[in-house]
């Protein structure tokens, strides 16, 4: 019997709905992460990433300008 | 260490010093302008070309017609609307949406990580190996080198230098950049370009599995051709192969399109704005749903189609879902700019992100709704649907690729940007052209839809000639066109701008050296631990109360690899639930016993409808819906396209439907038709094909053609070893059925000849017998007849008798 066989006769009516009902638990786990009693203070320190720069310790040059880009 | 905004780092390891490669996002960066302006040139020609046969066909009261040199937009096999459109569509997304997307992750990874990309020799290998990807699909598409399924049109070798490069070189170095981070928590950009790289990989390998003709002509003891290195068949067909692309194609436009730029928006929009998010709460909230939601919706593009109703219904919920996750992440892009909605209105660049957002907004609102089976009914094949993923691509990925370049400019050239306020008028210009170009193909959609769908009072169809509905929307047409001109000139004034700023740069750019501690071996987030806060009694109740601490994920943050995996596992689960009942429970794709393999030679000329193009204007798929049942006949089984490789739904209606084409006309009236469309319909904007009734056929290719398809499956039995025989004969007597129409005469070894007898097979299996014959009337290779004698008048069109024209070759 092949794998088609089985799989058309297994009655997988039900498949979508399974998945749908998955994907939202997936979803309520997310919420339930985010919104938690998560530490806000990691958060709003992740949060500021972008605007956080290394520390620049000195300049060298590049060279590259001279010539095309 | 305390940084500029108050972050103190926890790390342990030794300080390290480092510096950036910006060399590379510069090269990004002009790359994205130079094909930005490419891609979008070529859209301004396709836009012109719909409206130009009716420039060209303008006769004064004198007759002449001083319009008539612009034939050549629509008279020129090499740029043919077909054959262009994959190019535009190609070069906007791969090339100008791309690099784009390269420029941004290598800028914004390399800080976000504290560390300079992980590999230079990578990193130069990335760019030139996407560059020439980009200008081997400008040589190949023009040529028709097609796979012909939308947005994956590139032939095999290309294909495999798209997997090389994208997930070997530029997955590898983004992949060990973060390995070999300094910063421990990975910004939420950072997931959304995990996401992409790794869905986009999946998406691109399982759509793009085919069969090399190359392959087939050596596993049938053949020399490979040079035809074998440009030619492919997806190894699924009809049904299946309609699903995988679409699963493809909308999660291209989600995880090529969506997550890479969210990621950006994430990065660049604080960095302008000077304001960290509005929330960071919501952004993870964004980034899961997308990634868990956006890999479902694919078959909303398939509503109504032979796709099984369970498969387009979950398509359209999980559409509908993601509007919530979508508006979520426009709000916080929006919000970002809280207490600084001030510098709006004086900063362009902050406008372009705003309208760029704005335009996300917009986009994730309208693309749910449009995916509601009954509003689907409506715009599905009509220009709504243009307009819907140009708001897309040209408010959404296009202003937020200016509003970063615009940022970038200074940054990365190390002096001034050279003019404000061209940078200003950019914005204006390209907002205009913007909504011009989007009011118009709302109102080409809205019309071509009713039109297509309008009843008289005695319930005939009110516009039962097609091309009626096409005179219609020409004027929007032309808008449409204004508005893309509008764009242009503001993609030119980018380029200018970034031309002029890269001629006042300093002799040698300064690099600043940076400082980081190492990662250490142990971390402290400085975050509670995880404990039990609550009064829960029973052992499940206090695994719970860990649990919703959240501490699983914000280790999760920390672990580029397990991060990866996890992504990669959520697009896989949700692919794996949606394709495998479609691909193995045969009731979603029944069979019907007259459905036979194409004839050798219908083979050949189906090859040559795919290379033309001819999907981007003619869907082969009618709905059941009692406007295209009336129109067109009765509407499309999944049964039907069994044999299809690969499918041919389209997606668009330039021109009418052909599900049901064969047999309604003769073998002339296509011959003229493809000549030149306007001898037979005067106001048709179809380009002309007259290439197709010079250039020779190659009966050799028949034979080896069919056998490719038997290694794909298609149960050819004795035809199988007569390929080329069978061809020439079908040939022979399409050519002498043409001549007894009063068509062309030596026509049987033209290419049209085998593109007729593909049209004239198309849609007409459904109704014969379980034991009709394709080979009827041309079968002596097959029974050992003389193979002089071909039979004729037999198609069932053949007595309709056209005059022959002037200038005819004999």
């Amino acid at each position: 019997m092949s794998l088609t066989e089985i799989m058309s006769s297994a009655g997988l009516t039900f498949w979508p709905v399974a998945g749908l009902v998955l994907f939202m638990f997936a979803f309520a786990l997310i919420a339930v992460r985010t919104f938690g009693r998560g530490s806000k203070q990691s958060q709003r320190e992740a949060a500021q990433l972008p605007l956080e720069e290394a520390r620049v310790i000195s300049t060298s040059n590049d060279n590259t300008a001279g010539g095309a880009l | 260490m305390a940084s500029a905004s108050g972050h103190v780092s926890r790390e342990t390891g030794p300080m390290e010093t480092f510096t950036y490669d910006d060399k590379i996002v510069r090269m990004f960066l002009t790359a994205t302008v130079v094909w930005g302006f490419v891609g979008m040139l070529v859209g301004l020609i396709l836009a012109i070309q719909l409206g130009a046969p009716y420039l060209g066909s303008y006769t004064t009261e004198s007759g002449a017609r001083p319009l008539a040199w612009l034939s050549f937009l629509y008279e020129t096999q090499w740029i043919n609307f077909g054959r262009l459109r994959p190019l535009h569509t190609n070069a906007v997304i791969f090339a100008f949406a791309g690099n784009a997307i390269f420029t941004g992750v290598y800028y914004s990874t390399q800080r976000l990580c504290k560390a300079r990309m992980w590999s230079d020799k990578l990193s130069k290998l990335h760019f030139w190996g996407w560059q020439g990807i980009i200008v081997a699909a400008a040589l190949t598409l023009p040529l028709g080198i097609t796979q012909g399924k939308e947005y994956a049109e590139l032939e095999w070798p290309i294909d495999l230098a798209i997997a090389v490069v994208w997930l070997g070189f530029f997955g590898t170095n983004f992949i060990m950049t973060l390995v070999k981070r300094r910063e421990r928590h990975m910004y939420v950009a950072l997931w959304f370009y995990i996401a992409s790289l790794v869905t986009v990989t999946v998406l691109h390998v399982f759509n793009n599995l085919s069969l090399p003709y190359a392959l087939a002509q050596v596993m049938n003891g053949s020399t490979p051709t040079k035809e074998g290195f440009i030619k492919s068949w997806p190894v699924y067909a009809g049904v299946q192969d309609a699903f995988m692309q679409w699963w493809y194609g909308h999660n291209a436009v989600a995880f090529f399109l969506t997550t890479p730029f969210l990621g950006l928006m994430y990065y660049f929009m604080p960095k302008a704005a000077e304001r960290p998010v509005y929330s960071y709460r919501l952004s993870i909230v964004h980034f899961w749903s997308l990634v868990f939601m956006y890999i479902w919706a694919g078959p909303h593009h398939l509503h109504y189609t032979s796709l099984p109703a369970w498969a387009s219904t979950l398509g359209m919920v999980f559409s509908v879902m993601l509007w919530m996750p979508s508006w979520g992440g426009m709000i916080n892009g929006l919000l970002t700019l809280r207490g600084a909605w001030h510098k709006v209105s004086k900063d362009p660049i902050l406008k372009f992100f705003v309208i760029g957002v704005t335009f996300y907004g917009m986009s994730t609102f309208e693309g749910p709704m449009m995916s509601i089976k009954s509003i689907n009914a409506l715009t599905h094949y009509g220009d709504w649907t243009i307009g819907h993923v140009h708001g897309g691509a040209l408010g959404w990925n296009g202003f937020l690729t200016f509003g970063m370049m615009y940022w970038l400019l200074p940054r990365l050239f190390q002096t001034k940007l050279w003019s404000e306020k061209l940078m200003a008028w950019h914005f204006w210009i390209g907002t205009i052209g913007m909504v011009l170009y989007v009011l118009a193909m709302y109102g080409s959609g809205l019309t071509q839809g009713f039109m297509w769908r309008a009843f008289d009072e005695v319930g005939e169809l009110q516009y039962k000639d097609f091309v009626d509905t096409v005179n219609a929307i020409v004027p929007f047409y032309w808008i449409r066109a204004i508005g893309g001109t509008l764009y242009l000139a503001g993609v030119v004034m980018a380029g200018m701008n970034l031309f002029m700023t890269w001629r006042s740069r300093p002799a040698t750019y300064a690099e600043p050296v940076m400082s980081a501690p190492a990662l250490g071996p142990t971390y402290d987030d400085g975050a509670p631990a995880p404990s039990r806060v609550g009064e829960m009694n029973l052992p499940i109740g206090r695994t719970a109360d860990v649990f919703v601490q959240g501490w699983w994920h914000r280790v999760w943050e920390r672990k580029p690899i397990k991060f990866t995996v996890m992504t990669l596992l959520a697009v896989v689960v949700a692919s794996l639930f949606e394709i495998i009942p479609t691909f193995l429970i045969k009731s979603n794709v029944p069979t019907i016993a007259s459905v036979k393999p194409y004839t050798p030679l219908e083979l050949v000329g189906r090859d040559i409808y795919i290379a033309e193009g001819c999907y981007n204007c003619h869907s082969q798929m009618i709905r059941p819906i009692w406007a295209e049942t009336k129109r067109y006949g009765e509407f499309s089984k999944p049964g039907e396209a069994v044999y299809d490789h690969p499918f041919q739904f389209g997606s668009r209606r330039i021109g009418p439907d052909l599900g049901r084409e064969g047999g309604l006309r003769s073998h002339d009236w296509h011959v003229r038709h493809f000549e030149n469309p306007r001898q037979l319909i005067p106001q048709s904007i179809m380009p002309s094909y007259s290439h197709l009734l010079r250039e020779d056929l190659d009966f050799s290719l028949a034979q080896t053609k069919v056998k490719a398809h038997a290694m794909l499956g298609v149960p050819y039995g004795k035809a199988l070893e007569h390929g080329e025989a069978l061809a020439r004969a079908q040939a022979e007597k399409i050519a002498k059925d043409l001549e007894i129409q009063g068509g062309y005469g030596d026509m049987a070894d033209k290419k049209v000849i085998a593109l007729v007898a593909y049209m004239q097979r198309i849609g007409t299996d459904l109704n014969k017998p379980a034991d009709w014959n394709p080979y009827e009337g041309f079968d002596q290779a097959l029974t050992g007849a003389d193979a002089g004698k071909v039979a004729s008048g037999n198609t069932p069109a053949s007595n309709e008798k056209l005059p022959k024209q002037e200038g005819a070759p004999e």
